[in-house]
């Protein structure tokens, strides 16, 4: 990664998913934007938060983000993914999601520097293109769980 | 807004002549600059105002159709744009210039600069015209701006019935 000069913008503990050249990415729509994160750091995908299991040390019980309240967008019924990354874990809610796509590393680049001046942005580590559509790259360990 | 382009005096140049232009000027170049010679500069329209900025500092502009707005960004940015698979950041000078209406034309124009570190460029209302002249020509910015505006621009010219303000290009952006 740190060739493709993505090193200081990604992830503490890298996506299990990452092969040399590709990553499969989970793609969704939340506070109106297109948005991803590694498929392997994705445990399901429930209706309700209820839903998510959790992990068993935690009694079962996720720490919860509905990322359209987190960046103040209009609230909007969703999905929740279960994300998991080592012993972090924690519940995302959506407003859709799209598919999983693989996405060739070098197509992604870091966040531009005009966007990593600002905090609110700190959750995207980088920016990718789907066919003609800009996603960005959530890395949810950065949320304020 | 929407009446602005009836009440323009000049013809809007498409995005390819636009090219040529920058094409050809890259050409003559750098070493008319130095000399202090004429240069070539692309006007273009912030709500009914007109700026300037010098063609060679810039790498094309393409009208646009979609900008994808990122959650939590500074209002400075307009959003990302796919240019053919390159990823721009285009940022929007209405906010960065401190103009009383910030909100973008619905089919905008991107001028996208040369020179940056990463793909940046400036969502525009509309393209004016190409317009040269000599730095001699350029004068102070208006002492009525407040310094927080006056600070992005090298100066003025008159250009047709217009004052066109010559923007600083690397202090407009300075994230």
């Amino acid at each position: 990664m740190s060739a493709l000069g993505l090193a200081e913008n990604a992830p503490a503990d890298r996506p299990r998913s990452e092969s040399g050249r590709a990553i499969s990415l989970l793609l969704f729509e939340a506070a109106g934007c297109l948005m991803a994160l590694p498929s392997a750091e994705v445990v399901q995908i429930a209706v309700s938060a209820r839903d998510l299991a959790g992990p068993a040390e935690a009694g079962g019980s996720l720490p919860l983000i509905d990322l359209n309240v987190h960046f103040a967008a209009p609230a909007d019924a969703g999905l929740w993914i279960e994300w998991r990354r080592g012993d972090r874990a924690g519940g995302l809610r959506v407003a859709r999601v799209l598919d999983v796509v693989s996405a060739a590393l070098r197509t992604l680049r870091p966040m531009p520097a005009w966007l990593c001046a600002a905090r609110s942005t700190a959750p995207f580590w980088g920016v990718g293109l789907d066919e003609e559509e800009v996603f960005l790259l959530l890395d949810p360990a950065r949320l304020p769980w | 807004m929407e009446n602005e382009d009836r009440e323009r005096p000049f013809g809007e140049p498409e995005p390819e002549q636009i090219l040529k232009a920058i094409e050809q000027q890259r050409g003559a170049g750098e070493q008319q600059i130095a000399e202090q010679e004429r240069a070539q500069y692309l006007g273009f329209y912030l709500g009914q105002e007109v700026y300037g900025l010098p063609l060679r500092q810039l790498r094309e502009v393409e009208r646009v159709t979609r900008i994808r707005s990122v959650p939590g960004a500074p209002a400075s940015v307009a959003g990302l744009v796919n240019l053919r698979g390159e990823i721009i950041c285009a940022l929007n000078p209405k906010v960065i210039l401190s103009c009383s209406e910030t909100t973008l034309a619905e089919t905008p124009f991107l001028v996208v600069l040369r020179g940056s570190e990463e793909p940046l460029g400036l969502v525009v209302d509309s393209i004016a015209d190409i317009y040269e002249f000599s730095p001699d020509q350029i004068e102070s910015p208006l002492v009525t701006w407040p310094s927080e505006r006056a600070q992005f621009f090298v100066g003025t010219v008159r250009v047709q019935d217009a004052l066109m303000g010559v923007l600083d290009l690397e202090r407009v952006i300075a994230p």
